[in-house]
């Protein structure tokens, strides 16, 4: 089987992070670990706008989706279902519950004619902008604070049993879940759904000689990466502890497409990479800089949408390709 | 009886600054094919202006004036460094303009804090209209955004400049073959579009709560309304704004902001899935 | 030796990645009407496209009253005095005759102009230009195009999807307005009529390349010529 030099990228790094912990101290590995999850989201955003050419500007709500769904279920807040605390479930009821609502829009959104790619943006934003405000007004969510003291991963079968809160633990775990999720987007890309995808993306009058139903693949593109989302938030709110409105609106929708543009939206190892660094990039930065750090970073993110279209990552990734290769995801 | 005359008015009040925002957005993105995420952010500049110019000072008219000139001038240097390098790429020009929004929040946090500011409406005393007190400075404002729609339409029909305008919207190529510099023509519409935003922004100033994060509350419901009202001539957007504003200002009164929102967001959704070019999008192509 | 209206030296362009002129010189001289014939395909519309500037030319030069015009933009283009009235005549439908005519002087107090050569436009000057016929829109094109007072004046298939008798009404219009104007023509043309009833000389296209030429004398004489050259 030929690796491309993005499967490399994404090899290598993988090894690297690996290794990481034997030389990194316990403070990055917990960061790290959190920063995995934001990868996985950013993942999702990749998946989806980068191979399928959909813009999604509020991806946020289904991160938070899954966030506020795995703290429901572990904190044994389930109407009817008090009992109920396990992470297992949290886990299959955030994936599920995100991917269901990525299905719902794209259902209301890819109609007949479907909606422009530009304006099928805005309407998603106008969805998380919308989630924000129901998350903060609604009391069961626990408003603007949100929910508190949300369980660890647990092994239990039901929230009894080994309760994962180490940094080296956790930040396995984190890695272990991006990198089986990267590689199954991955082998779906390499086959007829990722020709599908890339046919919608560049050109959908090509795609009606593949024989394929667009809307119907838009929807099941956009709700697998909902879904992945959802995973993310729920591996999110599993370290970090609470979910909280900002999770599901706005801002974390900027975030995300702020670490993919920089990263690159071309390749999912060249998003994961972006969260990443900007995060690891925000860490040390924030305090140096304080209030100006956000105003960097809208910079950096404004650049590279100008002069780097492929992303940092993702020219580099183009800069090693050998020549007349183009990179796949 | 009088809770629904000034609901009435302050309802009308909604729609008419509404009103303003969309036609910026459809102008720009008529002519020049690109969806300012920055809009929101150019009417609180707006807004910030007016409190700087006042505070510096200035009167309240002479700042309401001089805040959405500055407000152009920001325009024409963001089209110029921003939108002229992506234009060519459609969603690209979203990102680049959703950054730029960004960056001026930012810019704005940094000049005056995350927190609100008010300023104070110039005192023009009250109006009694049905038998209550209605603050005149609101009347003020619904006037003086009827004319600036008013005279943005008169402008668009009924001048050369408009012509020109028109024509590159319908075929930019054409025009571009009848000696019309297309390229001047998107700098001074971007200009315009961030004008009227600014102008927006300024005149609700006294009547907001001017905080930083206040400009995507305009912007969602500022391109709903061109969804729902369809694009292609000026009345769709302007029928979409009242649609939308007549429908957020009844459901808030009625019931509350929050259900408002999702009141909107839904018919709006439901509107565009029905009929994906707007309510009032007319024909391109009679030719 | 009046100095060349137009001179295309070499010109190589195309669409994309592609190449449709592949080196193509050609000399317009003033006050001449030059017929490009060829097969479709050949590159025809291409050169228009070029000479105005919508495609830049990847080699070669065009030079326009002795400046080179290459690389510049339309607009330029159009004010240095080039006039064009493109295939399926791209009038603004939602604009009335008026304003189409307007447009193309925007400083003009009125389309006098137009009109004094296009009578039948001055009765439905408050008419959407969408709901006039083919005939009617192509004498807004020209009249539109005539309104910039150019020197030179590219045609693409102007009697396309028109009545015979509307086409020879036109060609007369356009033969008053070469006279009155000193205007310069370079017309593509399917239409055999048009072309003998206008052109003065006619220059063949194929692969991109000139191939041959001859004047209308020659055209007349042997109708079968332009049928030979396009089947070589």
């Amino acid at each position: 089987m030929r690796l491309t030099m993005t499967d490399r990228v994404a090899v290598a790094a993988l090894v690297l992070f690996v290794l990481l912990p034997l030389v990194a101290g316990s403070g990055l590995t917990a960061d790290l670990a959190i920063y995995f999850a934001y990868a996985l989201f950013a993942v999702s955003l990749a998946f989806v706008w980068g191979q399928a050419g959909l813009l999604s500007l509020g991806h946020g709500v289904f991160f938070g989706v899954g966030a506020y769904g795995m703290s429901l279920v572990t904190l044994g807040m389930i109407p009817g279902l008090p009992g109920l605390h396990s992470t297992w479930v949290g886990l299959v009821v955030s994936v599920a519950a995100s991917g269901l609502a990525a299905a719902v829009t794209g259902v209301l959104c890819f109609a007949g004619k479907g909606l422009k790619g530009a304006f099928f943006g805005i309407v998603t934003l106008a969805i998380a902008f919308i989630a924000e405000r129901l998350a903060t007004s609604s009391t069961w969510l626990g408003g603007l604070n949100g929910l508190m003291n949300v369980p660890p991963v647990t092994l239990g079968l039901n929230g009894e049993g080994r309760a994962i809160f180490e940094a080296l633990p956790l930040y396995y775990i984190s890695l272990g879940v991006l990198a089986a999720v990267m590689a199954g987007l991955s082998w779906l890309l390499a086959g007829r759904f990722g020709t599908l995808l890339a046919a919608i993306r560049d050109n959908e009058l090509r795609i009606w000689s593949l024989g394929a139903d667009v809307r119907r693949i838009k929807i099941q593109a956009y709700a697998l990466s909902g879904a992945v989302a959802g995973l993310a938030g729920a591996l999110f709110v599993s370290q970090f502890g609470f979910a909280a409105p900002s999770l599901i609106g706005f801002s974390l929708s900027l975030d995300v497409l702020i670490w993919v543009a920089i990263g690159g939206r071309d390749s999912l190892i060249a998003a994961a990479l972006g969260a990443i660094a900007v995060r690891l990039l925000e860490s040390r930065l924030a305090d140096l800089l304080g209030p100006v750090w956000p105003l960097v970073l809208g910079l950096l993110f404004m650049a590279s949408v100008i002069f780097f279209p492929k992303g940092l990552f993702g020219s580099l990734i183009s800069a090693l390709e050998p020549r007349g290769q183009r990179p796949a995801p | 009886m009088e809770r629904l005359a000034i609901s009435l008015l302050d309802g009308a009040n909604a729609v008419l600054v509404l009103m303003l925002v969309s036609l910026g957005l459809a102008i720009i993105f008529g002519l020049m094919k690109v969806i300012n995420m920055a809009h929101g952010e150019f009417i609180m500049l707006g807004a910030y202006g007016l409190l700087a110019l006042t505070d510096a000072g200035l009167s309240f008219w002479l700042a309401l004036i001089l805040a959405p000139l500055l407000v152009a001038a920001i325009g024409l240097i963001a089209e110029e460094l921003v939108i002229r390098r992506t234009y060519t790429r459609l969603l690209d020009t979203i990102l680049a303009t959703w950054g730029l929004s960004l960056v001026l929040r930012q810019a704005i946090i940094l000049l005056y804090g995350p927190g609100s500011h008010a300023v104070a409406a110039p005192d023009l005393g009250t109006v009694a209209l049905f038998g209550s007190p209605y603050p005149a400075y609101r009347l003020v404002v619904m006037a003086l955004s009827l004319a600036i729609i008013a005279g943005t339409v008169a402008l668009f029909f009924r001048s050369r400049f408009g012509l020109a305008a028109r024509a590159v919207i319908a075929n930019r190529d054409m025009a571009a073959c009848l000696g019309i510099d297309t390229r001047r023509l998107d700098r001074i519409t971007f200009a315009f579009g961030a004008g009227l935003a600014g102008l927006a922004g300024a005149v609700m100033a006294p009547l907001i709560s001017i905080d930083p994060a206040a400009g995507l509350g305009w912007l969602v419901p500022g391109f709903l309304a061109i969804l729902v009202g369809g694009l292609g001539s000026l009345g769709g957007p302007l029928a979409g704004a009242a649609g939308i504003g007549g429908l957020d200002s009844f459901t808030s009164t009625l019931w509350s902001p929050i259900a408002a929102q999702l009141v909107v967001f839904v018919v709006a959704i439901l509107i565009i899935r029905l009929r994906p070019d707007g309510l009032f999008a007319r024909r391109r192509r009679e030719a | 030796m009046p100095e060349p209206c137009l001179i295309l030296g070499d010109l190589v362009a195309g669409y994309g990645g592609g190449i449709v002129l592949d080196g193509l010189s050609l000399t317009v001289a003033p006050g001449e009407a030059l017929a490009l014939l060829g097969r479709n395909g050949v590159g025809k519309t291409t050169l228009l496209k070029t000479i105005m500037g919508l495609i830049k030319p990847k080699a070669g030069e065009i030079r326009f009253r002795g400046h080179r015009i290459d690389g510049r933009p339309p607009f330029e283009i159009a004010r240095a005095g080039i006039g064009y009235v493109p295939q399926g005549r791209e009038v603004f439908g939602a604009l009335t005759v008026e304003e189409n005519l307007l447009l193309g002087d925007l400083k003009a107090a009125d389309a006098a102009l137009a009109y004094a050569y296009f009578p039948a436009l001055a009765a439905k000057r408050r008419d959407p230009a969408g709901r006039l016929s083919g005939g009617q829109q192509q004498q807004l094109a020209i009249g539109r195009a005539l309104m910039m007072r150019p020197a030179l004046l590219l045609l693409d298939e102007p009697s396309e999807g028109i009545q015979p008798s509307i086409v020879a009404e036109i060609a007369g219009i356009l033969g008053r307005i070469m006279r009155d104007q000193g205007l310069t023509l370079l017309l593509v043309e399917q239409n055999i009529a048009m072309v003998l009833a206008l052109s003065t000389r006619a220059v063949f296209i194929d692969h991109g390349r000139v191939v041959g030429e001859a004047t209308a004398a020659a055209l007349k004489a042997d109708p079968d010529l332009i049928e030979r050259h396009l089947t070589l």
